[in-house]
């Protein structure tokens, strides 16, 4: 861990592209549904494909589309600089900045983007194409190394993992569910407003308490949604961003944590996770915290993972986080809104818009940092704390500022 | 002591693992019904899964060793949907524990729990190690311990 951050301010998101998510997007490939954001972004930055002289990106269900397949597709001219990214979202964008900041490439497109395999979605394995493309070992199980060559009933990687600790943590703290609730609630209650969401009609608390098990404790509501779609973002240096089309969103801070032994059967605590190191790391980078923001980004692939980055983050004490919700909780809107000024998950979150890894809350906070949310425009919105990723192997931070 | 299974009789009988020359020393002893973890001949601390140095000192003279078996259910979930599996019924919600084995703090095994009424099952059951079949393998499981610990 260190409190360097040479690069901050330097680099910026200079454009967004979004493939729309939806539910199905039926018969069509990953590939096409990524070009489209790819193309997006390019162009909302002002720029050609001569322009970009870097790629980056990957997907998580289907192992990803190389970045030679989208170099090709997208017939861009001149490459200097390539990398494949597991998500989240910030393995994507800490290896873009990186390689602007080093001068390796002074355009980077990422891109990331989901698209449901059999494996994974039981509408999407009635589609053969669908089924032959999902990653990993024939039976769905996954193929990511030597802790997690099984997979459920059996094992934790993953889901699994996030309803047993979640349940942990129920036990340890005397917390309820109606505390997990409120991040499910509140997500969709932002969501009415995005039209992006796939998920747009209120949750009720009852509703979520009744909600079918799945996981126990976790329910439908506690995991986010599996959608088709794409995300891609321009990164570029600061200097060149501001010559470009829009208005230039900067990365003042950016960090991933992990720590061993990170498989989820293993981890030691919830407090010797990668995600309190995130944060710590985070804070040991940033200018700016809690009391200079304008928008929190608490990733929500599970309601478990976002109701403790208040507790990470230190908005609050360990197992405080129900009770903070709670002091926080904005009753006419049936959302919270931290010491009504800061909207949480002002998009729905990945578990009212979709699951995208991280990419939609970064696409969110840029969109709100240019001042273009339309309806849902936070005023004046400056600062964003972003934390894409869970508690093992893929926790991660990020502080955008308006450029 | 039974003898010691071969390469070719643990890739037959766990044809869907991704085995390799350190883990199927694991399998091999899941099909004597015995539970093995790395021990380090350096440090003596234990470790899951079984790895080519020891995560604590670095030492390679790690090797596979049984565990008692005995243990308390430190994370626990219920599932009620999955993969079909033969033997597994997710009506109720399918236990899926991680074990904390006495051996050592933090040392933990992910497996099912038998033969426990639902209202007793909880983080913090002390439990005891048993087997199961899966896939016409024995599979590690735990029951509630018969003995106090």
């Amino acid at each position: 861990m260190t409190a360097r951050n040479p690069a901050k301010d330097k680099i910026a998101i200079a454009g967004v592209g979004l493939s729309p998510y939806a539910r199905d997007r039926g018969a069509t490939t990953e590939l096409a549904i990524l070009l489209e954001a790819a193309v997006a972004a390019i162009r909302d930055a002002g720029l050609t494909a001569a322009d970009v002289d870097g790629v980056v990106g990957g997907g998580l269900l289907t192992g990803g589309i190389d970045p030679a397949t989208v170099v090709s597709a997208l017939g861009l001219p001149a490459v200097t600089w390539w990398a494949r990214a597991v998500p989240p979202i910030m393995n994507h964008l800490t290896a873009a900045s990186n390689a602007v900041w080093t001068g390796a490439c002074e355009v980077a497109l990422v891109y990331h983007s989901v698209y449901r395999v059999g494996g994974f979605s039981r509408s999407a394995a009635a589609d053969p194409f669908r089924r032959r493309a999902t990653f990993g070992l024939p039976d769905g199980r996954a193929a990511t190394g030597d802790g997690h060559t099984d997979a459920e009933p059996w094992s934790m990687h993953g889901s699994a993992g996030y309803a047993a600790w979640a349940g942990r943590y129920l036990a340890e703290f005397g917390a309820t569910r109606e505390d997990l609730g409120r991040i499910a609630v509140s997500d969709r209650s932002y969501a009415a407003a995005n039209p992006n969401a796939v998920l747009r009609e209120p949750l009720t608390m009852n509703a979520y308490l009744a909600g079918r098990m799945i996981r126990e404790p976790l329910c439908l509501y506690d995991m986010d949604i599996p959608v088709d779609g794409a995300d891609a973002f321009i990164v570029t240096t600061a200097e060149r961003a501001r010559d470009l089309r829009q208005p230039p969103v900067l990365i003042h801070a950016a960090t991933m944590g992990m720590t061993a032994p990170p498989e989820e059967h293993l981890a030691a605590s919830l407090d010797a996770t990668g995600q309190p190191l995130a944060a710590r790391d985070l804070r040991a980078k940033s200018d700016l915290w809690l009391d200079d923001i304008d928008l929190f980004f608490p990733y929500d692939g599970f309601t478990i993972v976002a109701l403790r980055c208040f507790e990470s983050y230190g908005f609050c004490g360990a197992g405080e986080a129900g009770a903070f919700l709670a002091d926080n909780w904005d009753a006419a809107a049936n959302r919270i809104t931290i010491k009504g000024r800061v909207p949480v998950n002002p998009h729905g979150g990945s578990l009212s818009e979709g699951g995208s890894q991280g990419a939609g809350h970064v696409r969110e906070a840029v969109t709100q940092l240019r001042g273009q949310a339309g309806g849902r425009q936070v005023p004046g919105a400056q600062v964003a704390l972003l934390t894409p990723g869970g508690f093992f192997f893929n926790a991660q931070g990020l502080v955008l500022r308006a450029g | 002591m039974t003898a010691e299974p071969s390469d070719a009789e643990v890739l037959d009988r766990f044809p869907a693992v991704r085995l390799d020359h350190v883990n199927k020393q694991f399998y091999k002893g899941l099909l004597h019904r015995e539970l093995l973890v790395g021990r380090c001949a350096e440090c003596g601390r234990r470790h899951t899964p079984l790895r080519p140095l020891c995560p604590s000192c670095w030492s390679a003279r790690v090797g596979p060793v049984p565990v008692s078996g005995r243990g308390t259910v430190y994370l626990l979930t219920f599932l009620h949907q999955g993969p079909p599996c033969d033997g597994v019924d997710y009506a109720g919600g399918f236990p899926l524990a991680g074990v904390e084995l006495a051996e050592q703090p933090g040392l933990r095994m992910e497996a099912t729990v038998v033969d426990c009424p639902r209202d007793q099952l909880r983080v913090g059951l002390d439990v005891e190690l048993t087997w199961i079949d899966r896939d016409g393998a024995p599979w590690p499981a735990f029951r509630p311990a018969r003995t106090p610990s």
